[in-house]
């Protein structure tokens, strides 16, 4: 059963909201995947939102306190809604959420955690169903023995599998575009390759514009493990990081050849 | 048959268009009204957009371009694809000209459609007209083919708690919540925190971007507008447009004039 299905209504919205917000402008996202001592996996990270947030954050947190129920939550802040709501939710119980909301400047700011449950049953599952995927999607987790998994981040097929998604997808709504009394002509693969070259100029635009005056934001990404076999990220003692500014990641879009030499790894035992 | 054939092009390429200009977020809007010299008018309304959204425009028309009888309509682009749908829609009496390109780096989409005379107009703007009545628009002729046109913003009613109120019923529905009456206090601190938001989203969404409404005619008589040539532009950033909106005393005192001559 995935981690969205275990929680309740009031949760999910709670956190739609958080991710709605997320999208808006840009956001600097420190974010550590980890292995306890007692063999849980879980995440834990900051996220740094824009200035103008706190002001929407607020407004959101008064929106849940309209209903009786979540306004015994509310009061401070939405970070700390999400951790009173998730309380009262037997799927948020299990899921042992903390979070801390604070500012970095005039940015409003939240501290999140959270346990999935046993590692060994959930990165079973995950190495089982990515190893089940027809093709690539630019993440693999391989077994590699007792309590030990190379976990591999490659941009190059992270990039190829979007493009592959982007192609069916436009093959899919075209096909679905009917018309009465006009016969539909098969689609010339031809001229989808002519539309996917316009592709990656519009992810680079829709980058920059997202990115616009957050251009030095970052996204962290670590992995924290009782030990690290073998990485080739930054490593400081057990964890193992990547992270890219939004001005290195739009770069890195501009020169897909560079993109595909990114290909991260970590083989690592709890 | 004719119409059907032409609503399922229209449904693909209304369904392409405003997901593009929706993503866009930074726009300045530019919309107005033109007077011709034998009393003719025409709406005017220009779109401009973030130069990288060329980029974006470029996919979705080349995904177009895929269908050829989806790409007749948008071989000039998707701006332009508006204007065959209006061409092609019997229930469209209007004359729409529609227009994109590219002027200092940026991306615009400008279109005009054929509006009433001005006589036909002042007939529908009568003074017994609800807008009228509360204050907010006057139309007068002071002259023969001289229109003046007052609009008093401070005039517009406080709608906002009744919008609160709508959001909030809204909220409590998406909520699942077992009530669609929130308690007044919640109610009050969910309009005054959701009127800071929403100037602060459009500050965020919008940037530094502008409203313009204009009115140009053969002769500009008088006006407390900008006035350029033969048009005069009344200018606004949008985070003030919402500010004046959500609050009535933002409004208050914000009269414009203008009188032409055709």
């Amino acid at each position: 059963m995935s981690v969205l299905t275990r929680l309740g209504t009031r949760m999910k919205t709670a956190l739609a909201g958080a991710a709605a917000l997320a999208l808006t402008g840009c956001i600097d996202i420190k974010a550590t995947f980890f292995i306890d001592q007692a063999g849980m996996l879980g995440i834990e990270g900051d996220v740094k939102l824009q200035p103008e947030l706190d002001d929407v954050m607020q407004a959101v947190e008064a929106m849940f306190a309209l209903d009786p129920e979540g306004r015994k939550f509310a009061g401070e802040g939405l970070c700390k809604f999400l951790e009173k709501t998730a309380a009262t939710d037997p799927g948020g119980q299990r899921l042992e959420i903390k979070t801390r909301g604070f500012k970095a400047g005039n940015r409003p700011a939240c501290s999140l955690s959270m346990k999935f449950g046993p590692a060994q049953e959930i990165l079973e599952n995950i190495a089982r169903e990515l190893a089940n995927l027809k093709e690539k999607v630019g993440l693999e987790l391989a077994y590699e023995g007792t309590r030990r998994y190379r976990l591999t981040l490659d941009f190059g097929a992270l990039h190829d599998a979007d493009l592959r998604r982007m192609r069916e997808g436009i093959i899919e709504l075209l096909n679905n575009v009917r018309i009465p009394g006009v016969p539909t002509a098969p689609i010339q693969p031809a001229a989808v390759d002519r539309a996917m070259r316009k592709y990656q100029p519009m992810i680079i635009a829709m980058l920059k514009m997202g990115a616009r005056g957050g251009e030095g934001d970052r996204i962290d990404l670590g992995v924290r493990v009782p030990r690290i076999i073998a990485t080739n990220m930054r490593q400081d003692g057990n964890t193992a990081r990547v992270a890219m500014s939004y001005a290195e990641l739009i770069a890195l879009e501009q020169n897909v050849e560079i993109k595909r030499q990114h290909v991260y790894s970590v083989v690592f035992e709890f | 048959m004719l119409s059907r054939r032409v609503s399922a092009r229209l449904r693909f390429i209304g369904a392409i268009l405003p997901a593009t200009l929706g993503l866009s977020a930074c726009i300045d809007l530019e919309a107005g009204l033109a007077v011709r010299q034998d009393g003719a008018t025409s709406i005017e309304a220009t779109v401009r957009l973030d130069p990288e959204m060329q980029d974006v425009f470029g996919f979705a028309e080349a995904v177009a371009q895929i269908r050829p009888e989806i790409a007749v309509f948008t071989r000039n682009g998707l701006c332009p694809a508006l204007e065959f749908a209006a061409a092609l829609n019997p229930e469209m009496k209007m004359n729409v000209r529609a227009k994109q390109g590219v002027e200092n780096e940026r991306l615009f989409c400008a279109f005009d459609i054929e509006a009433d005379t001005v006589d036909n107009i002042l007939r529908n703007i009568s003074p017994d007209a609800p807008i009228t009545q509360i204050g907010i628009l006057k139309v007068t002729q002071p002259g023969a083919r001289r229109v003046r046109v007052d609009v008093d913003l401070g005039a517009i009613p406080d709608f906002t708690p009744d919008l609160a109120k709508e959001l909030a019923r809204g909220a409590l529905r998406g909520l699942g919540s077992a009530t669609d009456a929130p308690d007044p206090a919640a109610l009050e601190k969910f309009a005054r925190l959701g009127k800071t938001a929403s100037v602060s989203m459009t500050k965020l969404v919008l940037r530094d971007r502008t409203l313009k409404l204009t009115i140009s005619a053969p002769k500009i008589v008088e006006t407390n507008g900008v006035t350029s040539g033969q048009k005069v532009t009344f200018s606004w950033p949008w985070t003030e447009v919402v500010d004046m909106a959500m609050q009535p005393q933002k409004r208050t005192g914000r009269r414009y004039f203008v009188v032409i001559e055709y």
